[in-house]
């Protein structure tokens, strides 16, 4: 293959190489395939091991970039891999088998794009999304509401988190399109007359962060989880904090700080 | 993500319909299982048919029975104080459901459908007879450790999921399902089909099919119910082996039982055989053990996962002391 031929490269264009993959795999997050595309191209052309080190370190996304590209490996396929083909072609009649990949897929006779109004924090925000869009991508990348952050984008960090009606949800895990007329609540939203909200004071009087990336979903999870009155306790805190990670490990703090604001809100 | 239409079904008729006509068309309800598979490329419908404007939603009495709409959130179905006394099991599944942000959004018929999974069906680069049909299953001489020890075949050991479904087993709970022609009830057990030689196909939902409703009987052994769930972390975890227990027990012996097992399985896994030995007993220490050590028969561990048999005993073994009142 061309890239067992390719020369020996510095480490300066290993470095570029990887930046250039990993915005790839950004880009690849954000649903820009184009741009993804382009990205990884660049880069391996100046390196293709490094591409492949980045697409192997990345296990959630950039499966398109691995099956294409020769040195990545396949996520955790083991050595004792052996196909079985002897499986009969069964009826595809069952709602399941539909809509996999791998399969032809006919136009939707349904539209693909959208003009919506959502309201967040309390003001309508018209504009016009694709229907892929998820709630998060609107409010980053449309409406320019960057406070909520993006991390695993598949609802398993909620560092995405912001209350919808009230209720705390992954913004990643929902269409833009499918939140129409709802309210939407965001960290933005929660300080009142330049005063901050007692949750965030909180964080703030107990050092509840490090690098700050998982704080605005901890925090609006926070203020959901206090709404929900199940911030009773320690134990229930930590419980039902378990769907948002701080990889600083600010885990003590942050229960601290919900406590504080919970007695206040009592 | 490829691109998709979207449309959103007012009624019910008309989402099967569109769900039947419209090709490669999918529902999406709460989304939470739909929009990750969907990033990671395991899903490409043409066409998602919202459905969450359906009049499927909420918890109400039915005569004997409690009923909860398909469409319900897992958090109001676990806080539901007719759940949590009637049948706890279902509420103490639920709370150990995902995360709170995931519970606030995914419906009960959403749980249900979504799939059952292993590492190579959510890795798109790799076979697996799941996602095309026979592509192969890697997971046989792969990484099986999360992999089912209960109900596989040599095409597919993904193993079966969700907390939700092991608790309706153990009572009784039948679905009401409406489709293209009309309405049909079905037990849930008949809800999720064994893998056999046709892993692609998960449950025995026709075609344009969509869970209505969950119906629940109100009984005595539901109402002393426990599910007990083992996992890798303290929580926001799948299970590596859980055990639903719902029993009756009359002048110190075990008149009615129900025993489900999760993790460990293809599908949501009644073990009737352990009921049998059970019924009519006293439940007593020798007796869980008895349980717990009948729960393993028929197990055939891959290379990864042979603990899963040790923990599925004693998971089942400890159900049992809880819902005797021995622990």
């Amino acid at each position: 293959m061309a890239q067992d031929n390719a020369p020996p490269s510095d480490e300066g264009g290993k470095f570029q190489a990887r930046r250039l993959a990993e915005q790839g795999l950004e880009a690849e997050r954000a649903g820009d395939e184009v741009a993804a595309d382009r990205l990884f191209a660049e880069a391996e052309k100046l390196d293709p091991d490094a591409v492949a080190d980045v697409l192997n370190e990345d296990e959630s996304v950039g499966q398109r970039h691995r099956h294409r590209h020769p040195r990545a490996i396949p996520l955790h396929a083991g050595d004792g891999f052996r196909a079985k083909t002897a499986l009969p072609a069964a009826e595809l009649g069952a709602w399941q088998a539909k809509g996999t990949t791998g399969r032809s897929r006919s136009p939707s006779p349904h539209p693909t794009s959208f003009t919506i109004t959502l309201r967040v924090n309390g003001e309508a925000c018209d504009l016009t999304v694709d229907a892929r869009t998820t709630l998060l991508d609107a409010l980053r990348d449309r409406l320019h509401v960057t406070g909520t952050k993006k991390g695993c984008a598949l609802g398993q960090c909620g560092s995405c988190t912001v209350l919808l009606d009230g209720h705390r949800i992954n913004a990643c895990l929902i269409l833009a399109v499918m939140v129409q007329q709802r309210e939407i609540e965001t960290i933005e939203g929660l300080a009142r007359d330049g005063q901050l909200h007692p949750l965030q004071q909180a964080f703030i009087d107990h050092d509840a962060l490090q690098c700050g990336y998982c704080t605005p979903g901890q925090i609006m999870s926070g203020v959901g989880l206090i709404a929900e009155g199940r911030a009773t306790s320690n134990e229930q805190i930590r419980e039902q904090m378990s769907g948002n990670i701080c990889r600083c490990g600010a885990y003590v703090n942050i229960v601290a700080a919900i406590r504080q604001a919970a007695g206040e809100e009592v | 993500m490829l691109p998709f239409g979207y449309t959103a079904a007012t009624d019910a008729k008309a989402a099967s319909q569109m769900l039947t006509q419209a090709p490669e068309s999918m529902a999406i309800a709460g989304g939470t299982d739909m929009l990750q598979l969907l990033r990671e490329g395991v899903f490409a419908p043409s066409t998602l048919v919202d459905i969450n404007a359906l009049p499927f939603r909420g918890i109400e009495p039915d005569g004997e029975n409690l009923r909860i709409g398909a469409l319900t959130r897992l958090t109001d179905i676990a806080d539901d104080e007719r759940v949590r006394n009637g049948f706890p099991v279902l509420a103490q599944a639920l709370d150990e459901t995902a995360s709170p942000q995931v519970r606030n959004m995914a419906t009960a018929g959403g749980n249900l459908l979504q799939r059952t999974r292993c590492l190579y069906f959510r890795d798109v680069a790799v076979p697996c007879n799941k996602r095309i049909p026979g592509s192969g299953c890697p997971a046989w001489d792969g990484q099986n450790r999360m992999n089912a020890i209960l109900g596989g075949t040599e095409h597919c050991i993904a193993a079966y999921p969700g907390d939700m479904a092991n608790a309706l087993l153990v009572v009784d709970a039948e679905l009401i399902v409406c489709g293209p022609h009309g309405e049909r009830r079905l037990p849930l057990d008949t809800l999720h089909r064994q893998p056999g030689d046709t892993p692609h196909l998960e449950t025995s939902l026709q075609a344009g099919e969509l869970i209505a409703w969950i119906v629940l009987p109100f009984s005595s052994h539901a109402r002393n119910s426990n599910y007990l769930k083992l996992r890798d972390r303290a929580s926001f975890e799948w299970a590596l082996a859980s055990a639903a227990v719902a029993m009756e027990i009359a002048s110190d012996m075990v008149r009615e039982i129900r025993i489900a097992a999760g993790g460990v399985a293809t599908k949501p896994w009644r073990l009737q055989d352990v009921e049998r030995l059970l019924v009519g007993r006293r439940l007593d220490e020798a007796a869980c053990k008895t349980g717990g050590e009948a729960a393993t028969r028929g197990a055939h561990p891959r290379p990864g996962n042979s603990f899963k048999t040790t923990l599925l005993q004693r998971v089942v073994e400890h159900a049992l002391r809880i819902a005797g009142g021995l622990a």
